[in-house]
Parts: structure tokens; C-alpha cells; sequence
């Protein structure tokens, strides 16, 4: 199957400052692609991209099939788009916003759009203005989905709302998840997007440092807690990726390590000098911080080919 | 279903919402025959991603403790049961597997190790009561 | 993947169906109206308001009709392409500022096909602007006694003869029709609105932006070409003239280019915007610059601002900081201050440079630099608070509650220093003004005028920053500070040219819009209460206007002297009767003939054009028996209530006869309208004495009453043609004496103090140089010697053909007339006009003056004088601003030359018992000399036996409604019909119309017909002489050119 979106060595300036340097990512079908990054990252400028209304400085793009700068129109007709700081027309109440929109939509847009508003438990004759900021998110989602896009994306739908509203905007993105839909999300909560993330995507200043799925990730990555007791504190070779290293030079070091060698850890535990080293599963944040602190100008490795399948597909397996 | 699912733990999700379909089974709290709530529904309430939930599915009817029933869904096996209760004992031998070796390597005495495994076990009869 | 829907989808392969057209114009129609409401709403309640006030003004300071309709006119006129700019702005603009572009961008629709269906919606809404518009151009005069459209016409048509730059001004504006330029207007105003609200993303730097890209690139720089090219086309020898054509073409040419940039830029930048990255946007970098110093104020705060309790007032730091902020966010704004006022400044300077070359009067190019030094502080004070209002800056400072009236001052401080400057520049400017134009007895009015300067930019200061404060979105607060401006400056400015010290009412006005600013600053900072500083500001200010106007109007009423208010209200109902359209049969009526005479006593005669006509026809007619019986009051009864009731008036008046003629004290000191008032009042009360003495028989106390009014008049500088009129009926009251009348024509002397100026502020020094003229004119000269003939040519304009005639002048001197056969009678300027010779019809035409030259439209008209340096002089004073006074005071003279030969002519059928056969026989007993023509020097057209055909005169300045020259034509019919049938004298001045046009001296070319005829008529009967070119002598005219 065709993924939904390819970006293909996408590059974007303005003017002297880089947004997006030679990103390639590919979104498959029926995923939830999460892409995180903090702020300034590019994931906007990205999204933007990808719904045709921005263009890149280098590099192609394909939306279902289409290219959205030549095509955004025809992209923008399929996909669901929940931006970061919404904007509505205040002066509407919530049904009239649902009219307005429902005229640039296929027929079934109204009764779709009346069918979330009850889901979502939105008065729908009272103005947006009066809406708290949960109920404009819930508003702007029931009309980035009222017309069931195959391609919903959602760029920082929950930052400042309260539980009850994330919780309804994680239910609707795993409805769409359910229906074989995809789901492109840009935010900040971890957390959540541990819960409900396929693929991770971590973008850092405008460069890609990994795009794999989050299975991989946390069963391949691994925090090792050094503890040194002598006076040497450098850290012998050893046949792992290092993602981070916190802490050089003292007693106590971390690293966050990617793949190690079967043997990498022990030749660790023997190494004179190291009296111990803690093995941990990292939280996606932990992966994420990692990966920040790696900053691609200081000499850290962004990747820059597609993601990799999830290993083990045939699991079926044991459990351990 | 009211599992709890923590995605931060190190254990993979799909393997925790598996283990605690089991465990339910093997506790009695889903009878075998018993419909299970859809990939959707499931993950919906767990809020987790629905590709996790049916791993865990496909995991559980590889293991035959699963089986789909057409048109209505996926309920569970009949003798099931057994073999959930046979896997949660091997969860809990794993557990303590791993909880011995720490101790070991903690340098715990063994018979500091078996006054505070025994001072456990009576607090947990305790607290069953 | 085996997952399990709810619902079965469509597949990902089907596309899903596009929407309507007809579902996205409907949404997007619907969403644009609602938005705009608010804007429509605002429109109709403005104009509503200055309709309003203007019309209870004008019922206030007793304004005529006319000019109250024309105010609503020019109101209308200038509030619909204000509104449709409005529009155009609030397309896009707020848009952006509200950040709801990002919704619509969006939308699976192209950025392109929003903005057209956009532009196409706010075009319907600017269509209903443009019907009214042509409905009033077109209708307008239905509502209203008077067409002032025709005058509007009218001005076109002089505007179109006149080939001075400044008239092109005008002509450029309106066109070929009005109506056009209604379209055009209304269209640019648009236009230039939703370009500049898809370049800007604040509403009011937009309106503000394209403001000034109408008034450059539509208005000025077309308009200023054209001018110059136009004005080469006036000097220079004929063969480097470019002609009037060439402005129509630079126009023509201006405006496609203009047309076909607004809808390339339309295009583009529409295609643009929905997509556009929102880091490039235009003035996002202001918003980074304005968003700075709240850094820094957050840096250099310390704790001790929250400290309230002991802290001074005065606190420098917090004012630095505060000061600093303002200066900085001021600043950025600033420039669109300046951006807005340029093309003022542009057009000023422009004009100034060209002074000479344009030779347009110092007056203009002040009035110019006032307008920009004006507009500076109204921009820069509505600036005042917009930012903080749509950054909500405001958040910011609620954490320190005392700053409320501290950030007042810092915001105002800006924009105060701009106001100071801009009024010293102004000030200084009209005084450097005033030494040029004025002597130096008259410093004193020098200062009084410095003082409206300070006052108009005081107040757009006020305006401004009340506006600022008080409504939120940009777009409102520039519309509601011109309509605001507008009235007030209206206001003022009408006041002061009625009487200065009204203007003390008026003050209070700007001064509670700081006052209420002041007042509800900490109210605003504080967020506290939305629809309480909405509602009580305005309620506020509304207070104070209405307390304003109410002071006003009682300081006005309370010290005008009564009157007897039955006679007024009888008067009234004679107004009314007055004032139909069908002045037949409002001639005949007794009751009207009795009421324009005491209306013409209280001045209310010329109020009303309509009247003035019928004013002039009574002046010049011949009365008919039954016009003469109908003057009989029948029962003065009312008269004697009115006179004894108003003894105070009648005191007033002999203390008013004590006093040095030079300065009126004894009426009201303070206000010139109600003097003016009381002058009408006691004019009316010694006309009512003079018509009753006349009716107690008592002729020569009635001599005496008139020449007290006219005296009275006269002193008040009022019109006192209405006392002539009053000697000339007394002249013709059965029971008259010669000597009654001789005496009277004796008495009936005038001085050259004594003639009307009209407007107070006409100089000293511009009289002197009229009197300069004037002694010559009294004393019976002629402003030039007796031309030697008058050439017409003749023909259409557009095939160039030209034909000759050529009068010699020395038939007019023997009183014998010229009459012209026409071919067409009707004198419609677009129509051909032919010239007959041949024929003999019916109607004749009497050329008594050049007047004709206007109803043909010749293209050039010769006259031929011997005297060059009469002439030289003449003429150099045509192109100024004096040539309506002098017009004017030569159609004083010429109204006073006639009435006392008339009154002559009446005491000698009184001695002889029939009227002389030539005016000559006047002489010894009447007159030591002759009067003559002012214009020419010749005697006054004179028949003893009247005309025995109907005779059409023609004569400029009576206004019509279908048309310049046909209805007056028929009017004027009807008027010598009476007199030529009664067997009155025929007497007619000849240049007796209003406004005389003199022609330029233009080079002859050789004539090229040879036989003419023309009709003598030298007494009873008519009779055809042929006369051949050749059997005069014409003058050398090698030299006779410019």
C-alpha cells in the first residue's frame, strides 16, 4: 500500500533561518504518526507544508497521492486538519459554524458534524465566544472530522486543555485509528502519545533524528545508569549506539543507548573501575530528551532515510 | 474492562493489555464464552492505540485463548482458563525470578531474604482478610 | 489488521463529491453580511446623526433650505466612498487581525476563489451606495425646493469654460456627469480599500493606507497632470495649444492604468493570501518592533511599583519606561501617520512650488497645508490607543493597578507633542498669511484667526484619542473620527464665520472627550466592566453635546429682540406660498406681491433662489395695472399691530441712528447672526412704517422712511436693494409729486462705503482697490470705453466651423438693437446652434449683453477695444478672486443707476403725462448727468411704448431644472410679455445680468461671410435692413490679441 504522506528531502528557509532541513519521513496507512519536537522545531511549518499552505524551498511532497502545492485544494478536500491556536468566528454560534463549513464539504458533512457535537456534548446553539477553550478544541475537531477524512491531522490539539477534553480528543483519534484512517499528531504531551503513537517522528531544528516505530524504539533503546568507584571516570569502548551521554566525567553517568551489543553491557559490568551499571527501560521522554540533547550541530546524527518495518511482525510469541 | 495500562513501565503495551485479558481469565472475572469488548471499544477505554490491542488480540488467539466469533466479535475460549492460570503462574515465577536475582545481587543475605519473603506472606494473608 | 468499525466506510479510493457552487456562495454571502452589519449599521446611524444635527442647526441659525439640502448632499456625497473604502478594508483586514484567514485557509477551497466571492459580496453591499448615489444625483432635487444638483451642473458647465487649474480640480471630480463619477468614486474607494487590507494586517493601517493611495494615485496625480497640461494649453500662441482634450486624455488614460493595477494587484495578492506563510506578512515586523518594549519594561521593573500607598503621582521612573513605551509604539504607527497625510503634503508642496505657474492664490495653497496640518494630529491621535486595544497590552499592565491614568499621559504624550507642532505651524502659517493680505489695522483679526487653528487641531487631538479609546476595531474608529470631525469642524468653522464667540459653546466638547478619557483610563486598564465602558463614555459625551447645543441655542434665542409672532406666522404661510415651483401664478397673486415686499424688508428674500428670481423680475418689471392695484394693502391693521407692538426695536433704532456709521455697537456686540437678526427685524419694521405712511397718504414721511432703511442698510453693510425697491414702488404710488421724486432721486446718492460686501472678512485693502473702479463708476463712466464692435463666432465645437458676425458697435450706440434670428430657439449646450441670417421669424433675440456668448457657447468671442490700457487693467483683475466682488459692486451701481432713471422717468409722466422719447430729456431736471451703462458706457435700453413683439432676452445666472438656458428663456417671455403689452416704457440696463461674462481677446481671423442682416428697430414697428459687410468700416485689429 501506498503511504499517505512522502516527504522526500524537504527543505524550507526563511530567508537566513532553516525550518526544515532534508526531511524524508514516510506515513503509512491506518497509523498514528506522532511527531514530536519542541518548539521552533519545524513540526508546524511542516504540517503547513503538507496541507498546501506553504511552500518548501526544496524537496517533494505527496499527500494521498497528490502533491498539496500543486493540489492543496483537492488534498485539503480529504484531510482533517486541527491546527495549533484555532481560529473561529466568534461571533458564530457552534451550528452556524457547522453550516458555514458544511458548504465547502460533500452532503453528509451536517449530519456527521450534529453527530460529534452530541459526542462531544457541545451546545450547539450558543456562541463560540462564550466557549471555554476546551469547547472551541472540541468545536474545531468535530469540524476537522465531520466530513471523515482519510487523513486527520492534529498539531498540538491538546495543549492548555483540561483532562476531561484530551481525553475526548484521544478517543476520537483512536476512533479514526479504529476505522482505518490516519492520524498525523504534533504534541507535546508525551505521555498521551505513548499511549496511542505507531510511529514516532523526532524532529530537532529542523532535522530529522529518528522516525521508527515506537515498538522499536522502546525495546531497542536502554538507559544504563554508570556508577564508577575509582578515579577513572572515562567510559571504555563499547558496541552500542549511543544516544546521550549525561554526566561525563563524574561518578555517576547516564546513558541512553540504542541497540546495544549482547556482550556491550557486561564488557560494561567487568570493566575495572565501573562498580555498576543500572539497565532501565526509558519513557518516550526520556527517549525524547535524549534525542534532543543530541543537537545536530554539535556533531549528533540525524536520520535521513525512511523508517524501518517493526522487527518482530511474527511475534505471535511468548510471554515473558 | 478497567485495566491499567502504563505505557512509561518498560513492559510493551500490547503485553500488558495480554496479560491482563489473562489474568481476568484466569480469575474468573471473564468467563470463558464471554464476549470481549471490540479492538475499538478496547482501545477507546484504555485509551491506547487500537494496532495495540489487536497485537494483543492476535497475540491471545495465537495462544488460543481468543477466538473470534463471526459477526459478533471475539469472545473467550473455552479452556482458557487453564492455560491463563498456568501463564500467571509463570509471570509470577518470572517476577520472582528477577526479585531473587536483585537480591542477589544486592549482596542480601539469604536469611535476611527468607525473613523478609515470610514477613511478606504474612502481611499479605493479613491484608487478604 | 483485523480491526472491527462500527460503521462500513467508503473506501480510500473513492474522492468525495465536490460542493456546490451555489452552497459556497451562500455560506460565504451569508458569513460576509453578518460580518459587515455592524459596519452598515454604523453608516446609516452616522449619516443619520449629521443629517440630523444639520438640520436642527439649520433651524438654529435659520439657515436656508437650499443650503441645508446641500449640506446633506455634500454630506452624502462624502460619506459614501468613505464607507465604501470602509468596506473594502473590512474584507480582509479584520480577517487577518482576528486570525480567522487561518480558518479559511483551511477550507478545500483555492485562496483565489474566496477572495473573488468575497470581493464580489462587498461589491453588492458597495452597489447599494452607488444607487443612492445616482439616485441623488439624478432625483435629488425632488426633495428639496431647489435643485442644488442643477447647481452642481451648472458649475460643471462654468468649469467647463473656464480653463483655470483650479476649476479643472473640479472638473476632473466630476466628470463628464456626475453619475460617472458617483461610479468611479465609489468603485476606487473599494478597491483601493481591499487592496490595502490584503497588504496590512491591522484594519486601520489599511484604512489608512488606501486613504491615501485613492487621494494619490486615483485623485492627484491624474488631476495634477491633467492641470498642467491644461494650463499650458491656455498660454502660449494658438499653434503650441494642446487643447482642453488632452486633460480628457491623460485622464482617460490615468484612470485605465489605475484600473487595470488595482485588479492586476487584486489578483495576485488575493491568490496569495490564504496560503502566505505567516512569518512574511507586511507589517509583522511592526508588530516584533511594538511587542519590544514591553521587555524592556518588564526588565526594568522593580517591586516598588507595586507599591501604591506612598508612592507620588509623579513618579519619573515608571514615567520613563511608560514614556519610552509609548514613544516606541507610537513611533511605528507614526510613519503610517505620515503616510497618510502625504498626499496632502504632497499636493500642497506641489502647488506651492508651481505658485506662479498656476497662479493660484495663497488662500488655496494655506487652505492646502491646513488640511495636512490638520490630518496629522487626527491620524496620530486615533493611533493613541489602537495598538494596546488589539494587542491586549492590557493584560499586561493590570498586574500594577495605579497605572492607569500614568499610561493615559504616557499614551497621549506623543501624540500631544505631534498636535502642538502641527497648531504652531498652522497658527504661524495664517499669520504669515495675514501680513500679505492684510493692513495693519486689522492685526487684531490676524490673531482672532490664529486662534481657529489651534481650536481645529485641538479638537481632532480630542477626537482622536477618544475614538481611539473607546471602540476597538480600526475600521470604526477611523469612520467614526470623520464623521465626529466632520460636525465638529463644521461646526466650527460655521460658527466662526457667523460669530466667533460661539465657538466658546463648542469648546466643551474636546474638552470632556480628555476629560472622559482621563476619567475611564483605569476603568479600561482593569478590564472591569465591558459594556460600562462602552455604553458610559459615549452616554458621557452625549451629555455633554446635548448640554452644549442646548446653551448655545438659549445664549443665541434669549436676546434677540421680539417680534410680533402673528405676523410672522402670516408671513410664513406667504413663504410657503412663496416657494411653488409655478412662479405664474404666485406673480399675480396679491398676497404674494404684499409679502415679498415686507420679506424683502427682513433680508429673507434672496434666501431662497426661487424668490431671488422672482426678486429680480419684480425689480425690472414694469408694473401692469393690476400688478399695480394688487400692491394696494387692504387692511393695514396688521401692519400698525406689528409696528406698535415692537416700540423696542423702534428705540433701538434711534439709538442705532446716533451712533458713528463706522461701528455698530448698539446692536449686539457679541454675535454677528444675531445682529444680522435684528437688522432684518428692524428692516421689516421701517419697511412696514414706510408702506403704512404710504397708506395714510403721507408720501413724503414714506421718502423718508425709505431712505432710512436704505441709509440703515447701507450702515450694516445688509443688502439694500430691497430699499431701492421700496423707492421704486413709492415713485409709482398714485399721489406721487416730481418733486417728491427728484428729491428723492437726489437722496437716493451712494458713497463707496456703501455698497454690500456680504462677507465680513473681506479686507480693507481688497475695498480700497475696488473703490479704485468705483469713483470713475459713480461719477458715470463706463469700466471701459465703448467697444468698437462685437465679433461672434459661431458654430458648433466639434466641426470647428466657424462663422463670423460682426456688430458694429456704433448700431448699439444709437440705441438701435441688433436682433439675431435663430434657427433653433432652443438653447441646450449640447446641441448645435446655428446661426440664420435669413428668415424673418416671429421671436426675436435682444443681445443686450455679452451674456449670449454663454447661451451659444461661442468659441471665442471678440470684443474690440481702441483703449488697450483700460482694457490691460480690466482684465488683470478677471482672474482672481476680486472678480466676483467687482461683479458684484458693478451690479450694484447698475441697480442703483436704474432705479433712480426709472423713478425719473415715473416724475416726468407725472409732469408731462407720458413718459420722454429718449432718456436724454431727462437731464437738466433730473440728473446733471446721464447714468449710463457700467459696463459699456452707453445708455440703458430705452422704449417709451414699450415693445410691441415679444421679445426674448437672454441672460445669465437665472437657474433652471431642465436645463441651463430653457426655462429662463420661457421665464423671461413671460416676463416682457407683461411688459410689452401694457404700454409701459421698455428700460433695461444692459448689462444687467448677474454674473456678466467678459470674453477673451482673441485673435480675428479674417470674416468670411459678406451680407448679414440685422433687425433696427427704432421705433413702433419693425422693419428689415440689409446691411453689407462692407458698408462699415471695421477696425484694425492686427494688435487686439492677448
Amino acid at each position: 500500500m501506498n503511504p499517505v504522506i512522502q516527504i522526500k528531502h524537504v527543505t524550507r528557509r526563511f530567508g537566513n533561518k532553516v525550518a526544515l532541513d532534508n526531511i524524508s519521513l514516510d506515513v503509512p496507512r491506518g497509523c498514528v504518526f506522532a511527531l514530536l519536537g519542541e518548539n521552533g522545531a519545524g513540526k508546524t511549518t511542516a504540517i503547513r507544508n503538507l496541507l498546501g499552505l506553504d511552500r518548501v524551498s526544496a524537496g517533494t511532497i505527496e499527500v494521498l497521492g497528490m502533491n498539496p502545492q500543486k493540489h492543496g485544494t483537492a488534498v485539503r478536500r480529504q484531510v482533517g486538519y486541527v491546527p495549533d491556536t484555532p481560529a473561529l468566528y466568534d461571533w458564530m454560534t457552534v451550528s452556524e459554524a457547522g453550516w458555514f463549513t458544511a458548504g465547502f464539504y460533500a452532503d453528509d458533512f451536517l449530519p456527521n458534524f450534529s453527530r460529534l457535537c452530541e459526542q462531544f456534548e457541545l451546545p450547539r446553539s450558543q456562541k463560540i465566544k462564550t466557549l471555554s477553550k476546551g469547547g472551541r478544541a472540541k468545536v474545531v475537531l468535530a469540524l476537522a472530522m465531520a466530513h471523515e477524512p482519510e487523513l486527520l491531522i492534529m498539531d498540538e490539539p491538546t495543549s492548555g486543555l483540561d483532562t476531561l477534553v484530551r481525553r475526548k480528543f484521544l478517543e476520537s483519534m483512536i476512533d479514526v485509528a479504529a476505522a482505518g484512517r490516519t492520524v498525523l499528531l504534533s504534541s507535546h504531551q508525551i505521555p498521551e502519545v505513548e499511549r496511542v503513537a505507531d510511529l514516532v517522528a523526532i524532529i530537532h531544528e529542523g532535522h530529522l533524528m529518528v522516525c521508527d516505530h515506537l515498538e522499536n524504539l522502546k525495546r531497542e533503546i536502554e538507559r544504563w545508569v554508570v556508577s564508577f568507584d575509582g578515579t577513572e571516570l572515562n567510559l571504555p569502548p563499547f558496541e552500542a549506539e549511543v544516544i546521550s551521554h549525561a554526566g561525563p566525567q563524574r561518578k555517576r553517568q547516564q546513558l541512553i543507548v540504542r541497540n546495544p551489543a549482547p556482550d556491550a553491557l557486561w564488557r560494561l559490568r567487568d570493566h575495572p573501575g565501573i562498580s555498576e551499571v543500572e539497565v532501565h527501560t526509558p519513557t518516550l521522554e526520556e527517549i525524547f530528551v535524549a534525542f534532543l540533547s543530541n543537537s545536530p550541530d554539535a556533531g549528533g546524527r540525524p536520520i535521513n532515510d525512511g523508517l524501518r518495518s517493526p522487527a518482530d511482525q511474527s511475534s505471535g510469541g511468548s510471554i515473558t | 474492562m478497567f485495566f491499567q495500562i502504563n505505557p512509561s513501565n518498560g513492559i510493551p503495551v500490547y503485553e500488558q493489555v495480554s496479560r491482563q485479558i489473562m489474568f481476568a481469565v484466569a480469575s474468573g472475572s471473564i468467563l470463558p464464552g464471554e464476549m470481549i469488548p471490540s479492538v475499538r471499544e478496547l482501545a477507546r477505554e484504555l485509551a491506547i492505540n487500537p494496532n495495540t490491542v489487536a497485537r494483543a488480540f492476535r497475540d491471545l488467539q495465537d495462544q488460543n485463548i481468543l477466538q473470534t466469533v463471526r459477526g459478533t466479535g471475539v469472545a473467550v475460549t473455552h479452556g482458557a482458563r487453564a492455560k491463563c492460570i498456568s501463564a500467571r503462574t509463570r509471570v509470577i515465577r518470572d517476577r520472582l525470578r528477577d526479585v531473587l536475582a536483585e537480591a542477589r545481587q544486592s549482596q542480601l543475605d539469604e536469611a535476611e531474604l527468607q525473613a523478609i519473603i515470610d514477613a511478606e506472606f504474612e502481611n499479605s494473608k493479613k491484608r487478604k482478610h | 489488521m483485523s480491526a472491527s468499525s462500527v460503521r462500513p466506510k467508503a473506501g480510500p479510493s473513492l474522492l468525495p463529491a465536490h460542493p456546490t457552487l451555489t452552497s459556497v456562495w451562500c455560506r460565504m454571502g451569508w458569513k460576509e453580511l453578518r460580518q459587515n452589519t455592524p459596519l452598515l449599521g454604523i453608516f446609516f446611524a452616522g449619516l443619520l446623526t449629521s443629517l440630523a444635527i444639520s438640520t436642527l442647526a439649520g433651524q438654529l441659525f435659520q439657515v436656508a433650505p437650499s443650503d441645508i439640502a446641500d449640506f446633506w448632499f455634500g454630506t452624502i456625497y462624502v460619506f459614501i466612498p468613505v464607507f465604501s473604502l470602509a468596506i473594502g478594508v473590512f474584507i480582509f483586514a479584520p480577517e487577518k487581525e482576528n486570525r480567522t484567514s487561518q480558518f479559511l485557509g483551511i477550507l478545500p477551497m483555492r485562496s483565489g476563489q474566496i477572495v473573488f466571492i468575497k470581493l464580489v459580496i462587498g461589491l453588492l453591499t458597495v452597489a447599494i451606495f452607488i444607487f443612492l448615489g445616482v439616485l441623488l444625483q439624478r432625483f435629488g432635487q425632488i426633495f428639496v425646493g431647489e435643485s442644488s444638483t442643477a447647481t452642481i451642473a451648472n458649475e460643471t458647465a462654468a468649469f467647463e469654460r473656464s480653463l483655470t487649474p483650479s476649476s479643472l480640480f473640479g472638473q476632473w471630480q466630476w466628470q463628464a456627469t456626475p453619475v460617472v463619477s458617483c461610479i468611479t468614486l465609489t468603485m476606487e474607494c473599494y478597491c483601493w480599500g481591499a487592496i490595502c487590507s490584503l497588504v496590512c494586517k491591522r484594519a486601520i493601517f489599511a484604512a489608512v493606507l488606501a486613504g491615501t493611495c485613492f487621494a494619490l494615485a486615483s485623485w492627484g496625480f491624474p488631476t495634477a497632470i491633467g492641470a498642467a497640461l491644461a494650463q499650458r494649453s491656455t498660454d502660449g500662441p494658438p499653434s503650441r495649444r494642446l487643447f482642453s482634450d488632452s486633460f480628457y486624455t491623460i485622464f482617460l488614460i490615468s484612470k485605465i492604468a489605475t484600473y487595470a493595477a488595482m485588479g492586476l494587484g487584486l489578483a495576485h495578492l488575493g491568490s496569495r493570501w490564504l496560503g502566505h506563510s505567516p512569518n512574511n506578512e507586511f507589517p509583522d515586523w511592526l508588530g516584533r518592533v511594538a511587542a519590544k518594549p514591553r521587555e524592556r519594561i518588564e526588565s526594568s521593573g522593580d517591586t516598588s511599583w507595586g507599591v501604591s500607598a506612598d508612592r507620588p503621582f509623579i513618579n519619573s521612573r515608571i514615567y520613563s519606561s511608560l514614556i519610552w513605551q509609548s514613544v516606541r509604539q507610537f513611533g511605528t504607527t507614526f510613519f503610517f501617520t505620515l503616510l497618510g497625510a502625504a498626499p496632502f503634503l504632497f499636493g500642497s508642496v506641489l502647488i506651492a512650488a508651481t505658485v506662479s505657474e498656476f497662479q493660484i492664490d495663497h488662500l488655496f495653497v494655506y487652505s492646502c497645508l491646513a488640511v495636512v496640518l490638520v490630518v496629522i494630529p487626527l491620524i496620530a491621535s486615533m493611533f493613541v490607543f489602537i495598538v494596546d486595544h488589539q494587542d491586549r497590552n492590557y493584560r499586561f499592565f493590570q498586574q500594577h493597578r495605579e497605572f492607569g491614568r500614568k499610561l493615559w499621559l504616557a499614551r497621549l504624550l506623543p501624540a500631544a507633542l505631534v498636535t502642538l507642532v502641527c497648531g504652531l505651524l498652522l497658527s504661524m502659517g495664517l499669520v504669515v498669511l495675514g501680513w500679505q493680505l492684510l493692513t495693519a489695522s486689522e492685526t487684531a483679526l490676524v490673531f482672532r484667526f490664529a486662534l481657529f487653528p489651534a481650536i481645529v487641531v485641538f479638537c481632532a487631538f480630542a477626537i482622536g484619542q477618544f475614538n481611539s479609546m473607546f471602540l476597538r476595531s480600526g475600521v470604526f474608529v477611523v469612520v467614526s473620527v470623520i464623521v465626529m470631525s466632520g460636525i465638529l469642524f463644521a461646526g466650527i468653522c460655521g460658527l466662526c464665520f457667523l460669530d466667533p464667540t460661539l465657538v466658546a459653546f463648542l469648546l466643551p466638547v474636546p474638552l470632556a472627550m480628555l476629560a472622559i478619557t482621563w476619567w475611564r483610563a483605569p476603568h479600561l486598564l482593569a478590564e472591569s466592566n465591558p459594556m460600562a465602558n462602552l455604553v458610559l463614555p459615549w452616554l458621557s459625551l452625549g451629555i455633554v453635546v446635548v448640554v452644549s447645543v442646548t446653551a448655545l441655542s438659549w445664549f443665541r434665542v434669549a436676546s434677540v429682540p421680539q417680534t410680533d409672532f402673528s405676523l410672522e406666522k402670516h408671513l410664513s404661510s406667504y413663504v410657503a406660498l412663496d416657494e411653488s415651483r409655478n412662479q405664474r401664478d404666485a406673480q399675480v397673486n396679491p398676497i404674494f406681491e404684499r409679502a415679498i415686499l415686507l420679506r424683502d424688508a427682513a433680508n429673507e428674500m434672496v434666501a431662497t433662489e426661487a424668490v431671488g428670481e422672482a426678486y429680480n423680475l419684480r425689480l425690472f418689471t414694469w408694473p401692469t395695472p393690476d400688478y399695480a392695484r394688487s400692491f394696494d394693502i387692504e387692511n393695514p391693521a396688521p401692519l400698525r399691530q406689528f409696528v406698535s407692538r415692537n416700540q423696542d426695536s423702534l428705540k433701538l433704532l434711534a439709538l442705532a441712528n446716533e451712533q458713528p456709521a463706522t461701528s455698530p455697537p448698539v446692536l449686539d456686540p457679541r454675535s454677528r447672526s444675531r445682529r444680522v437678526e435684528q437688522i432684518a427685524r428692524i428692516s421689516l419694521l421701517i419697511s412696514a412704517q414706510a408702506t403704512l405712511a404710504q397708506w395714510d397718504g403721507d408720501l413724503e414721511r414714506a421718502l423718508g422712511y425709505w431712505l432710512q432703511l436704505k441709509r440703515f442698510t447701507e450702515q450694516y453693510d445688509v443688502e439694500s436693494t430691497n430699499a431701492l425697491l421700496g423707492l421704486l414702488r413709492w415713485s409709482e404710488f398714485p399721489g406721487q409729486s416730481p418733486e417728491f421724486i427728484k428729491q428723492a432721486i437726489k437722496a437716493a446718492t451712494i458713497t463707496p462705503d456703501q455698497w454690500c460686501t456680504q462677507t465680513e472678512y473681506l479686507t480693507q485693502s481688497r475695498r480700497l482697490d475696488l473703490a479704485n473702479w468705483y469713483e470713475g463708476l459713480i461719477s458715470g463712466q463706463s469700466v471701459l470705453d465703448p467697444p468698437l464692435g462685437i465679433q461672434f463666432n459661431y458654430g458648433a465645437r466639434e466641426n470647428k466651423k466657424q462663422s463670423f458676425l460682426l456688430i458694429p458697435w456704433e448700431l448699439e450706440r444709437s440705441k438701435r438693437w441688433t436682433f439675431l434670428t435663430l434657427e433653433e430657439l432652443s438653447f441646450q449646450r449640447s446641441q448645435r446652434r446655428g446661426l440664420i441670417l435669413e428668415g424673418s421669424m416671429p421671436d426675436h433675440v435682444l443681445n443686450l449683453d455679452s451674456s449670449l456668448y454663454d447661451t451659444y457657447q461661442a468659441a471665442a468671442v471678440s470684443v474690440h477695444y481702441p483703449n488697450h490700457r483700460d482694457y490691460d487693467e480690466f482684465f488683470s483683475i478677471r482672474d482672481n478672486e476680486r472678480w466676483g466682488d467687482f461683479i458684484y459692486m458693478l451690479r450694484q451701481i447698475q441697480t442703483y443707476h436704474y432705479v433712480r432713471v426709472r423713478m425719473a422717468l415715473n416724475g416726468w409722466k407725472l409732469e408731462y403725462g407720458q413718459y420722454p422719447d429718449q432718456l436724454a430729456a431727462l437731464v437738466p431736471d433730473y440728473f446733471e448727468s446721464l447714468p449710463l451703462d457700467v459696463l459699456y458706457g452707453i445708455e440703458f435700453a430705452y422704449s417709451p411704448t414699450g415693445l410691441d413683439n415679444k421679445v426674448c432676452v437672454s441672460g445669465s445666472g437665472w437657474k433652471s431644472r431642465r436645463g441651463p438656458d430653457q426655462q429662463e428663456w420661457e421665464v423671461i417671455k413671460l416676463v416682457y410679455e407683461s411688459m410689452i403689452d401694457s404700454g409701459h416704457p421698455f428700460l433695461l440696463p444692459w448689462s444687467m445680468a448677474r454674473k456678466p461674462t467678459l470674453a477673451s481677446c482673441n485673435v480675428m481671423d479674417e470674416p468670411n461671410i459678406e451680407t448679414f442682416k440685422c433687425y433696427d428697430y427704432s421705433g413702433p414697428g419693425l422693419s428689415t435692413v440689409g446691411h453689407n459687410l462692407q458698408d462699415y468700416e471695421l477696425p484694425s485689429i492686427d494688435s487686439n490679441d492677448d
